[in-house]
């Protein structure tokens, strides 16, 4: 459990580092500040093993986004994204054994936890910064024939999930 | 909130945006979150089977005798990479060791045990249904699966080994059993002198009388013992009761008639149970080990309530036959009286076994002089109230809830109920 609540530090601190990186580009001190009191609070309730992820979870994830919209460094938001992806996912975990502190837990499933978080957020990463030195141009149309296709696609994932859930 | 939702909401907009803005930062930043989701969905898609089961060491036992619960999981489904289950207990039911709750990876046909200890004090424990939910390692795909695994624990209540208590019916049964039936014929007791029959044994033969009347034979006759019926009504009325944080006194009444019950069914006799509290619950009149266990459950059950009738006059008297015996179990009140004078009146025998409140009381107050005077006055309208139960020809037995049952009841076998009456 310790090893969960460690590797949960890490991923948010990295995080927030990269966040940092990606305004302290622009001066972004007011976001700055924002991210790192929004890090600072997720990680104590953490700690504790209390659930508060999702609301941190979507104030990091808005202040990204904002970055995107500024045009930040691609590459620091990335690593901020998956470093955010990886924190939020051991938080829940981390507060998910505290549930069963006083019950049966496996060691296995909290190696096999972390093995799976580490190889995801690897591939999102790699993946990411591998779309990054491709360039394709698109055109108008082109754009919105595939974003007909994401929608589709979308709606039918959904519809498969509604079924099968 | 949901996770797979959530993903899938904030993916699907960025890519959006991604292609509506032609700003290809939202396009990178949505793949990590494709990744996720994707991993969630190829790990989590297969419906899991899982099946359980709930064994108790017993499920029936005393009070304070601790009872091991396992529960077992069984995975047949695909790997399940994350399980847990937590069983709930029924309130007062205290564990005592173990675990209630586990969460664990599970390969095809592997299974996870549960095992933990707990005790109650008397009663009937149902256990909760069991909810068991399974998803991918990521969390992203959640499913929760009902498990129909019931479990009741009954925990019954004291009995106590007590002497056989005194009881004359006006009507026995046609079996032998312990009672005395007011009938000549075979038996122990001494009953009376009659004419020599023929078969007559030698030894019945009453010497002293026949050598009073030279031309005559006279016989001992003897009182046949036979099995009774005895109709046993627990007062379960919430008023009648006083219980501290400790004790209750609806206890002591429960312990009494599982005593009374066990003492007559051993004797041979047919023994019926009625709880009136809330409502009537009555168990028909039986023989035998079944019986004891029918009326052990009920017992394990009952609880004093709010009634909605506060006195004793919707008591079910065609429950019990005609003339037979009536033992009730209660601390008594003042509007009892009528309907057991009615009792009476119809022909029935009764023995009120009374656990007494104010010695219950007075043993909980502090010793001060305004007490004593108080516990004095109280006191004496008991007294009052149970010789008027007296003078209609009821049998009391007067219980200090600080002696044991058993040692109570030798007051009825040793002399007659007024006597318990004067000296409790």
């Amino acid at each position: 459990m310790k090893s969960v609540r460690l590797a949960f530090i890490i991923s948010l601190g990295l995080s927030l580092a990269c966040l940092a990186a990606a305004f302290f580009n622009q001066r972004g001190w007011i976001q700055t500040l924002v991210g790192l009191l929004i890090g600072a609070q997720w990680a104590l309730l953490g700690w504790k093993g209390r659930r508060s992820y999702s609301l941190s979870f979507l104030g990091l994830l808005a202040l990204l986004i904002y970055g995107a919209v500024l045009n930040l460094p691609v590459v620091w938001l990335l690593g901020s994204l998956v470093s955010l992806l990886a924190a939020w996912d051991l938080g829940e975990f981390s507060a998910h054994l505290v549930e069963f502190a006083h019950g049966q837990v496996s060691p296995l499933l909290v190696r096999n936890h972390l093995n799976r978080i580490f190889w995801v957020t690897g591939a999102g990463f790699v993946l990411g910064a591998s779309a990054l030195l491709i360039k394709i141009q698109l055109g108008f149309e082109v754009a919105v024939l595939l974003g007909l296709l994401v929608f589709v696609g979308i709606a039918g994932a959904v519809r498969f999930l509604r079924g099968n859930l | 909130m949901n996770r797979l939702v959530l993903l899938s909401t904030l993916t699907f907009g960025l890519i959006l945006f991604g292609l509506g803005t032609m700003n290809r930062t939202f396009l990178v930043l949505a793949l990590p979150l494709v990744i996720f989701v994707l991993t969630g969905i190829i790990f989590g898609a297969q419906t899991p089977q899982v099946k359980a089961e709930r064994n108790l060491s017993a499920w029936r036992v005393p009070i304070d005798m601790p009872v091991t619960v396992k529960v077992t999981f069984t995975n047949q489904s695909e790997k399940l990479e994350q399980i847990w289950a937590a069983d709930s207990l029924p309130a007062d039911l205290e564990k005592i060791s173990g675990e209630t709750s586990f969460l664990a990876s599970l390969d095809p046909g592997e299974s996870a045990t549960i095992e933990y200890t707990v005790r109650a004090r008397r009663g009937t424990y149902n256990f909760a249904p069991l909810h068991a939910s399974t998803s991918d390692y990521l969390g992203i795909v959640r499913r929760t699966i009902p498990l129909r695994l019931g479990g009741s624990i009954a925990v019954l209540p004291d009995i106590h080994r007590i002497p056989p208590v005194p009881i004359h019916p006006q009507q026995t049964r046609g079996y032998p059993g312990t009672i005395p039936a007011r009938l000549g014929g075979p038996g122990i007791t001494f009953f009376g002198v009659r004419e020599y029959q023929v078969g007559d044994s030698m030894h019945q033969v009453n010497w002293r009388a026949s050598a009073r009347h030279p031309y005559s034979l006279y016989s001992n006759d003897f009182e046949q013992e036979r099995a009774a019926d005895i109709g046993l009504i627990l007062d379960c009325r919430r008023e009648s009761y006083l219980a501290t944080s400790k004790q209750s006194m609806f206890e002591y009444s429960v312990t009494a008639t599982a005593s009374l019950a066990q003492s007559f069914l051993d004797d041979g006799n047919r023994v019926g149970l009625v709880q009136y509290g809330q409502y009537i619950a009555w168990t028909f009149p039986g023989y035998g080990k079944v019986q004891r266990e029918r009326i052990l459950a009920a017992l394990a059950q009952a609880h004093p309530g709010v009634s909605l009738v506060d006195h004793l006059e919707y008591l079910p008297v065609r429950f019990f036959s005609p003339r037979s015996q009536i033992i009730l179990v209660s601390p008594l009140q003042n509007k009892d009286l009528e309907v057991l004078f009615n009792f009476r009146s119809r022909g029935y025998a009764l023995l009120v076994i009374s656990p007494n409140p104010v010695s219950f009381e007075m043993a909980h107050l502090p010793d001060q002089a305004p007490v004593q005077v108080a516990g004095r006055i109280a006191r004496l309208e008991r007294v009052v109230l149970l010789r008027q139960l007296q003078q209609a020809g009821i049998r009391v037995l007067d219980w200090d809830l600080s002696l044991p049952f058993e040692q109570a009841v030798l007051t009825l076998t040793r002399g007659s109920a007024r006597f318990a009456v004067r000296n409790l």
